[in-house]
């Protein structure tokens, strides 16, 4: 869906900023609030997260970002007191509606989490376990070529294609992100989500990540939370500042790390903040 | 005059010792001896526990090892039709006395299995009485002088020896000591664990998984949960009774049986199995099931695939330590009649048996003194099968542990 | 380093290049011009407009600063940045230099000033700031140690010739004011041009000793 000419790029009160004219909207959230038991931990969040762009959300710790991320693949519906309003529309379907199916949903949004995980199998079955369950395909020649295609673009083929039979576990901490954002590949989603994911890494498979992901965008869209700055600034396309579970700023990296627009941003990204 | 001129030298070293070393602090000297002392009460424990082991142990094998050995004589068999109908007179009179009824007994079918005994004498081996065996053991025994003058000929003619105890190994229980063995009870107890294990387990195993993956955090499932650690810790014989009540009485199963027991006893194995497996579980690392979710599994696809494989080596850990604890039990397979006296080793699940445990219980209640070291023998076999199964489970864990 | 880091330094590297360029041209041409004697042709030369310089060079310090912003550089990349960041002030105020000196020096080029005798020097002295420029854009694109300090070495000389020159200048300009008290004005106006002249070279030695400093490191501030 595209969005009309409207170049506003902060407004005052910070909520409905950054409408592009040329881009598409992958994702749309509309008065999305999201309460713990009887805390509110989101409220009214309203963004749009634009196709194969990197989307980065900052934010101190405590004040949503991870929970609003979860929400984009309905991750949080595994924890049972939570309580979700408001809308996710990805590709024009309000993913919360009553006759949309959970895992479906988590299908076609993977998501990278903050500590590599992979199956304690081998490198070939973390790969090719959920094509499989998906019956996206059957094994033999075909999952070969989507393992081989995922490890690929992944930027990790020539490191196992020798050792494809080793347990996931054996590599090192980037490699094993790496299989991981595999692993999410092989059920070509749409819209891959990582939770902090090189904040586990050292800064030279942070690197490798961050390129990949780079690389990445041309096919996905991509939404990071990350609580290191500079990586907003060396990846994202477009920044959202969160604070206490509010959306307080999103516009263009640039914009947000140059001019911010509201205070409580720029005492963030100077480091003024508490 | 020493004293004092020591202390003085003593302050003016450790003077001298703060003016040089930065690390001097006097306070630590008291608090390594503190440490040590305690040290020294956990290893004094740790020495007293041993002991009593030790003792126990030894006071096991020291009565247990001579009923490994049984006493036979060498005397003439003599096998025809007339011995077969009445075996008594198949050897000579003075020996009558002293071999053991038992074999006596066996002598038709000895006949029958081996046709060209018939009309032959043989010198053979022969068991002996159990009085005769406990003397030749060295142990208290009631003979009369007549027999004791001709054992002790035989003696010096070495027509009598101590053998190894074969049919320990091959013969049920039996009134005639020197003819009881452990055969059945073992048969018996096998059969109530397999009954038992392949009740326990999946019962135990599958709602550990409901239980800890699929059922929410409400009141209910607090008020299970508590009801299962509790049954843990309820006296074992309560569920004999349960058993007696439920199997027996209500649902006329044959009472005595394997099937009986074993229910039974998978009723007390139930809740160990079922908390072992929900910390096995437990201890998967929630960022699998994660990653599983993320991927768009369903949970039945996350448990099945990736949780319970990770568990596994932990749940088999526990069932097996569970079975270890259930072949020990004794009271409340008393409850629902294994104690009673079953010289046959059952042919299925529905006969009635006897279990190790019980079978030592019987032995030591019985007044003959050979019956002493069967009893000790019986504790020596079933705690070497104790100690092998968990010695096995422990194996079990250290082979399977998925490295992280 | 990102590979969108990398294209951005690569952006501002050859921005600051295409201005040193520019303004390297300009004084060339400006050399030309004189040696040919063709004072007319001075006027001629094309200054380049104040609102076509600031564009450019807003441009390379806003990249600039988005650069500092997004990826905050360290060591040799931000000492290189800093120094870029300087720089474009420098090739403005030759390219202002410039601009006067071609405003100024044809005018006050009347007929009874000694104009071979003005000539002779004003040649020599836009040679060496030519050179000095020269030189100081080179640095710009060196990498290695050992040529950054030849150069620089070389951009010292030039700008002390360039220095020695102007007073010499300057004195027998006055001796011509003392045996003239006519065209004192004159000759003072040349004087005026003459400097801006001077003046391109310091510039240089400036552009030259912020890149020296970029390249090697150190503190910022003269060698």
């Amino acid at each position: 869906m595209t969005k009309k000419m409207d170049h506003r790029s902060n407004d005052v009160t910070g909520q409905k900023p950054l409408k592009h004219s040329l881009l598409n909207s992958k994702i749309m959230v509309q008065g999305l609030n999201l309460y713990y038991g009887d805390n509110q931990a989101l409220k009214t969040i309203d963004i749009d997260l634009y196709e194969n762009k990197i989307t980065a959300l900052i934010g101190p710790s405590g004040c949503g970002k991870s929970t609003f991320l979860r929400c984009l693949n309905r991750m949080n519906d595994l924890i049972s007191s939570v309580r979700v309003e408001g809308s996710v529309i990805i590709d024009g379907k309000n993913i919360y509606d009553k006759d949309v199916d959970e895992v479906s949903v988590r299908k076609r949004v993977g998501m990278v989490f903050q500590q590599p995980n992979p199956f304690p199998k081998s490198i070939y079955d973390n790969v090719s376990y959920a094509p499989l369950k998906h019956g996206m395909v059957k094994k033999g020649h075909k999952c070969d070529d989507l393992v081989e295609k995922s490890l690929l673009q992944a930027g990790l083929w020539s490191e196992v294609k020798d050792k494809l039979a080793q347990p996931g576990t054996s590599l090192s901490g980037g490699q094993q992100q790496r299989l991981c954002i595999a692993r999410t590949i092989a059920v070509q989603p749409d819209v891959i989500l990582m939770d902090e994911p090189t904040s586990a890494l050292d800064p030279i498979s942070t690197e490798k990540i961050e390129t990949l992901m780079l690389e990445l965008k041309e096919k996905y869209t991509i939404v990071i939370v990350t609580h290191n700055m500079q990586q907003a600034g060396r990846v994202a396309d477009h920044t959202a500042f969160f604070h206490m579970g509010e959306l307080i700023e999103y516009a263009d990296t640039e914009t947000i790390f140059i001019n911010p627009g509201r205070k409580k941003t720029e005492d963030y990204i100077t480091g003024r903040y508490g | 005059m020493n004293n004092i001129i020591e202390p003085t030298s003593e302050k003016h070293q450790s003077s001298q010792v703060v003016n040089n070393n930065p690390f001097y602090d006097p306070t630590l000297i008291k608090r390594h001896n503190k440490a040590k002392r305690f040290k020294f009460f956990t290893i004094a424990s740790i020495a007293f526990a041993i002991g009593f082991l030790v003792f126990f142990l030894a006071d096991m094998v020291v009565k247990g090892l001579p009923a490994f050995q049984q006493t036979y004589v060498q005397v003439n068999v003599t096998y025809n039709e007339k011995t077969i109908a009445s075996p008594r007179k198949a050897i000579d009179k003075k020996y009558r006395r002293i071999v053991s009824r038992a074999w006596l007994r066996n002598i038709p079918k000895l006949v029958e299995v081996s046709p060209e005994l018939i009309n032959t004498t043989r010198k053979t081996w022969v068991l002996a009485n159990h009085q005769i065996d406990q003397y030749m053991k060295g142990h208290y025994y009631k003979i009369k002088d007549k027999q004791l003058k001709l054992i002790q000929q035989m003696e010096q003619q070495a027509n009598i020896k101590l053998k190894f105890n074969s049919l320990f190994f091959t013969h049920g229980d039996s009134k005639i000591p020197e003819n009881s063995g452990i055969l059945s009870a073992t048969i018996g107890s096998i059969l109530t664990l397999i009954v038992t294990m392949l009740t326990a387990f999946p019962l135990g195993v599958m709602t550990a998984v409901y239980l800890e993956e699929f059922a929410e955090d409400n009141r209910w499932t607090q008020l299970i949960e508590v009801n299962i650690n509790n049954l843990a810790a309820i006296p074992s014989i309560l569920f004999g009774l349960l058993g007696l009540a439920v199997f027996i009485n209500l649902l006329g199963m044959p009472r005595s049986s394997p099937l009986v027991g074993g229910l039974t006893l998978a009723l007390m194995t139930l809740p160990i199995i079922i908390v072992s497996s929900r910390a096995a579980l437990r201890s998967v690392p929630d960022s699998i099931r994660q990653a599983g979710y993320g991927l768009g599994l369903t949970k039945v696809q996350v448990v099945q695939d990736h949780v319970l494989p990770l568990a596994f080596p932990g749940i088999m850990t526990g069932s097996i330590i569970g079975m270890a604890q259930a072949m020990g039990e004794t009271a409340p397979l008393i409850i629902i009649g294994m104690i009673a006296f079953i010289p046959d080793s059952p042919g299925s699940i529905f006969e009635a048996a006897t279990v190790m445990p019980a079978q030592i219980f019987t032995w030591a209640g019985m007044p003959e003194r050979a019956y002493v070291e069967r009893t000790a023998a019986g504790i020596m076999i079933l705690l070497s099968v104790l100690i092998s199964l968990n010695t096995l489970a422990i194996i079990l864990r250290k082979k399977l542990e998925v490295k992280w | 380093m990102l590979p969108t880091e990398k294209e951005k330094l690569n952006l501002i590297l050859n921005e600051i290049m295409k201005l040193g360029t520019t303004t390297l041209t300009m004084n060339q041409v400006i050399l030309e011009s004189l040696e040919r004697c063709d004072t007319c042709a001075l006027n001629k030369i094309k200054k380049i407009p104040k609102k076509e310089r600031y564009e450019s060079i807003d441009t390379i310090d806003n990249l600039i600063i988005k650069v500092f912003a997004l990826y905050t550089p360290e060591a040799r990349d931000l000492r290189e940045l800093i120094a870029f960041l300087k720089i474009t002030n420098e090739f403005d105020r030759i390219a202002n230099s410039c601009n006067s000196f071609i405003r100024d020096f044809p005018n006050s080029l009347t007929d009874d000033v000694d104009k071979d005798f003005i000539l002779e020097y004003a040649i020599p002295l836009q040679k060496s700031s030519v050179n000095a420029l020269t030189y100081a854009l080179k640095l710009i694109e060196l990498t290695d140690k050992e040529s950054v300090d030849d150069y620089y070495k070389q951009v010292v000389i030039e700008e002390s010739k360039n220095d020695d020159l102007y007073k010499i200048i300057e004195k027998s300009l006055l001796k011509k004011i003392n045996s003239d008290m006519n065209l004192t004005k004159d000759y003072q106006d040349i004087m005026a041009a003459l400097r801006r002249l001077e003046k391109i070279a310091d510039r240089a030695l400036s552009i030259a000793t912020l890149m020296h400093y970029a390249k090697v490191g150190g503190a910022m501030g003269r060698v």
